[in-house]
């Protein structure tokens, strides 16, 4: 019981770390290549955004402390990544077909910090490796997307 | 996690947020006079300082051990979506109103004031919800509706 709670944690934690890595090269290139200073105002805005929600769903949970987690199974954990990533650059794929399209990096922006946010409260309330993994595969397929395929 | 201090962080983060939003709004306004800037605030403080006046007592429910139950939870969420609905409809009636300096400054200063109003007198489950869909949903003005 002890082994699989230090074991839960610290597979939450490495997401985490893995996920703001993520978000700060994302960060990084949307500021790089936004030219215009007028809408950086507004890129803090989408960078915010999901993050009310969040504390909300904090508030209704506050009881709750950390349920000890589910055994957790690599084979599944690495389908739902690979599965993830797939369904992630597919969507980037069919949404951002002409790159003329000018709200390109902010869409990706407000979907990074909303995986940010969620990851937070899964590490909070649910630890739940499967969402950690989906989450993380996510958050990996946007910015392999965004920084090779666009 | 304390509820109080969750609702405190809801607090200083939407005002951030409709700081952050009438700073968008006001690179791209037209420029008034400086009397008019000046003078623009003060209509959302006089009616802050008339609303601590009448409502002088403090209500506080913001306990730990308590336990929501779903169908509460599900009532603050719909809360949340129409309060966030509302903000961003009066904001785009608004229009053509919203394009100089002062009335600007002017309609987000009365939104600061009703958020600050919240955050000082009614700590509840319901006046959360009512900031969280403020915060949101001028979050969601300043990036699609403009």
């Amino acid at each position: 019981m002890e082994s699989d709670h230090k074991a839960a944690t610290t597979l939450s934690a490495v997401a985490l770390g893995l996920i703001g890595l993520c978000f700060a090269a994302l960060l990084y290139e949307v500021v790089i290549t936004r030219q215009l200073w007028q809408e950086i105002p507004r890129l803090f805005g989408g960078f915010l955004a999901p993050v009310p929600p969040a504390i909300f769903i904090a508030f209704c949970l506050a009881y709750r402390d950390s349920p000890p987690p589910a055994e957790p199974s690599p084979g599944r954990m690495g389908l739902f990544l690979a599965l993830s990533v797939a369904i992630t650059i597919g969507t980037g794929l069919f949404f951002f077909r002409n790159p003329s399209h000018q709200e390109i990096s902010t869409a990706p922006a407000i979907v990074e910090s909303a995986v940010f946010s969620a990851s937070i409260l899964n590490f909070l309330f649910f630890r739940s490796p499967l969402a950690a993994a989906a989450l993380c595969g996510t958050s990996i397929g946007l910015t392999f997307f965004v920084i090779f395929l666009t | 996690m304390k509820r109080s201090q969750l609702f405190k962080l809801q607090g200083w983060l939407s005002i951030l947020l409709i700081l952050i939003a009438t700073i968008d709004y006001a690179l791209s306004a037209d420029p008034a006079e400086f009397i008019k800037v000046a003078i623009a605030p003060f209509g959302a403080i006089s009616a802050l300082l008339f609303a601590f006046f009448v409502y002088n007592r403090r209500r506080d429910r913001l306990d730990d051990d308590e336990i929501y139950s779903t169908r509460s939870i599900l009532a603050k969420t719909g809360i949340v979506l129409l309060s966030g609905a509302v903000v961003v409809l009066l904001t785009s009636l608004l229009g053509e109103l919203t394009s100089t300096l002062d009335r600007v400054i002017f309609s987000f200063s009365i939104m600061i004031a009703a958020v600050i109003f919240i955050f000082e007198k009614l700590r509840d489950f319901k006046s959360m919800a009512i900031m969280t869909g403020i915060g949101e949903g001028i979050t969601i003005l300043m990036i699609f509706f403009r």
